[in-house]
């Protein structure tokens, strides 16, 4: 399977694919995107089975990149992994149609949680 | 140390450990500490919604340096100024993601924003500090800030 990993941050995404692996999900093909923005294009371009994506984010946030995939009629699976957790964001995401939002800081445990119905 | 302080406590160290892989420990707020006399850095992101305030992370520019390296499984020396700086914000990021939903008011968090250098100051117009701690990082010190702005 082919992950696109969405944040504005190289380090949170060298993190985020740090733990992929520490979850035992290393074996899976991982690209990334820098916005919202930039993830849109990229789903159109390497067709990823899954999107691991942060919230807050320049250009495009996460939820605006969700609902446009959404509005495009893109139903890719796709979860939040962000910092922020409240239960207006949770009930908004899952609206919007988001599997899961993994809370920064995360660990290989909570990766295993959410993903393993996703990525076996 | 009271509740705020000890629930932002409890952020610090889940985060530095679950981020960088280092045990940090609560330490005395030191003054004046290396920060003021070698060059320094420090992160900050805004909270605003019902709760309206800032939280900041300072330590050395070395030491943010050497938690980056850590962070990007680099050699000392190797990252980039802009590899520090994205490290040290997205420090702040989560951090203030956490008082956040601590506050369980705020509506919004902005983009963390990082400066760096000597006698610098940061301003949050009509705030005060409502919490200041320090830890101690493998010999370096770190201190994070809550600036709470009056609504």
């Amino acid at each position: 399977m082919k992950i696109l990993i969405v944040d504005d941050s190289k380090a949170m995404r060298m993190i985020v694919k740090r733990t992929l692996r520490q979850a035992g999900f290393g074996d899976h093909d991982v690209v990334e995107a820098e916005d919202g923005a930039l993830g849109l294009e990229a789903t159109a371009s390497e067709s990823p089975d899954l999107v691991l994506c942060d919230w807050n984010m320049p250009n495009m946030s996460g939820i605006e990149f969700l609902q446009a995939l959404r509005a495009a009629g893109n139903n890719i699976d796709f979860g939040f992994v962000t910092s922020e957790s409240s239960a207006e964001m949770k009930a908004a995401a899952s609206e919007s149609g988001a599997l899961f939002l993994i809370t920064k800081p995360f660990t290989a445990d909570s990766f295993k949680t959410q993903l393993s119905k996703m990525l076996g | 140390m009271d509740n705020l302080a000890e629930q932002l406590d409890a952020v610090m160290l889940s985060v530095w450990e679950t981020m960088i892989g280092t045990k940090i420990m609560s330490t005395e707020v030191l003054s004046p500490w290396k920060g003021e006399t070698e060059t320094g850095m420090m992160a900050c992101i805004q909270i605003t919604g019902n709760w309206e305030g800032a939280v900041t992370i300072e330590c050395t520019a070395a030491h943010a340096r050497a938690m980056a390296e850590t962070m990007f499984c680099m050699e000392p020396g190797e990252a980039e100024d802009e590899e520090v700086i994205d490290a040290f914000g997205e420090l702040v990021n989560v951090v203030g993601g956490n008082v956040k939903a601590i506050l369980d008011g705020g509506a919004d968090l902005s983009l963390p924003a990082v400066t760096t250098g000597l006698d610098y100051r940061i301003v949050v117009p009509g705030s005060t500090e409502a919490c200041q701690l320090a830890f101690d990082s493998e010999g370096e010190h770190i201190r994070v800030g809550l600036l709470a702005r009056q609504s």
